[in-house]
């Protein structure tokens, strides 16, 4: 039996937490991490060269924020998941990502040992990738930021 | 049609736009939690509505139903409504108030502002009190990790975790405050780790 690879891409402005990420989810087995972003514009890049199943974003970042390319990534990339991973705390700003087109928000400060089954958690519990925001979703977003 | 008439209905028109401006007023400290806390926003909306009553008083002198119960009070309400500088003052007034009850929108963030000025020394002081909670857990777990004690380092850790946690909301004001975040808010100057 094999288990389907999830294809990933890391995006994260902190090398080092990059690093901690692709160390932590190779060593779980099921993730082939196919390339590492240090902002939003390099991200929207590489989603569109790799196409991985899976985006991990960081909010905040230089450049363009992780709100932004959320926002870009929806529109271009709407069958790829994004699974915010930030450390502002997930009250409210959680919805605005959902809003956004995130498939979920994980806080920064969960134990690295249980970021693996929480982005496989995110994945199972994802309905199908909605595609571009409509309007209505966006009047929404706006309403709650 | 009458003079006093005129004056009454610019009456009206003030009763109205006052009670509308108090409420909006009182409405306004509401989003960062401090509604009637807010003394200055309390004692404006108190003005407007003390206001309100006032005018509202003089109207109801001048017009049914009060003014068949008591028709003395009735004519010299309206002999003094009949005055052409009265009519002009209040009808200036209305004016006013109509435009500050379109302009209301804007209490808001007058008054939440101000609120948050009066908290904002108290909010510095917890904050500095977590960033020395934040210090003092990072340092116990280097020391745990110097004598090789993963376990304890790693609990320090979490605990300084969660006091960063609280420095963001304490900073932030409130969770309400961080929904606003928009995108392009959260753009950092440069890469968190320094340049790669």
């Amino acid at each position: 039996m094999t288990t389907e690879r999830i294809t990933t891409l890391l995006v994260d402005d902190h090398a080092g937490l990059r690093a901690l990420y692709r160390t932590t989810l190779e060593e779980a087995g099921d993730f082939d991490i196919v390339g590492e972003a240090g902002n939003g514009a390099r991200c929207i890049e590489l989603a569109a060269a790799l196409a991985p199943r899976l985006i991990v974003l960081d909010l905040s970042m230089p450049g363009m924020d992780g709100l932004e390319t959320l926002a870009v990534l929806r529109a271009s990339h709407p069958s790829t998941h994004v699974v915010v991973l930030s450390g502002f705390p997930d009250a409210n700003l959680a919805a605005v990502t959902r809003t956004l087109g995130a498939t979920a928000y994980v806080e920064k400060g969960i134990h690295l040992g249980g970021l693996a089954d929480r982005l496989r958690e995110a994945l199972r519990e994802a309905p199908p990738p909605a595609g571009r925001p409509s309007d209505e979703e966006l009047a929404r977003c706006k309403d709650l930021i | 049609m009458p003079w006093w008439t005129l004056t009454a209905a610019a009456n009206a028109l003030i009763v109205l736009a006052y009670i509308l401006i108090s409420l909006a007023v009182f409405r306004g400290g509401v989003p960062f939690g401090r509604g009637p806390r807010n003394p200055l926003a309390l004692a404006t909306g108190l003005i407007f509505l003390s206001c309100a009553v006032g005018h509202g008083q003089h109207l109801l002198h001048a017009i049914p139903p009060l003014a068949s119960l008591d028709p003395e009070a009735a004519a010299a309400a309206r002999a003094t409504f009949a005055d052409p500088r009265l009519l002009a003052w209040d009808a200036f007034t209305a004016g006013i108030g109509v435009w500050y009850v379109l302009l209301r929108g804007r209490l808001g963030v007058v008054y939440g502002g101000v609120a948050l000025c009066e908290d904002l020394e108290a909010r510095q002081k917890e904050a500095a009190i977590l960033h020395a909670n934040v210090v003092e857990c990072i340092r116990l777990a280097r020391d745990q990790l110097a004598r090789k004690n993963a376990d304890r380092a790693a609990a320090r850790v979490t605990q300084a975790l969660a006091s960063s946690k609280n420095i963001v909301t304490h900073l932030l004001g409130d969770e309400s405050l961080a929904a606003r975040i928009a995108p392009g808010d959260l753009r950092r100057e440069a890469p968190s780790g320094g340049p790669e």
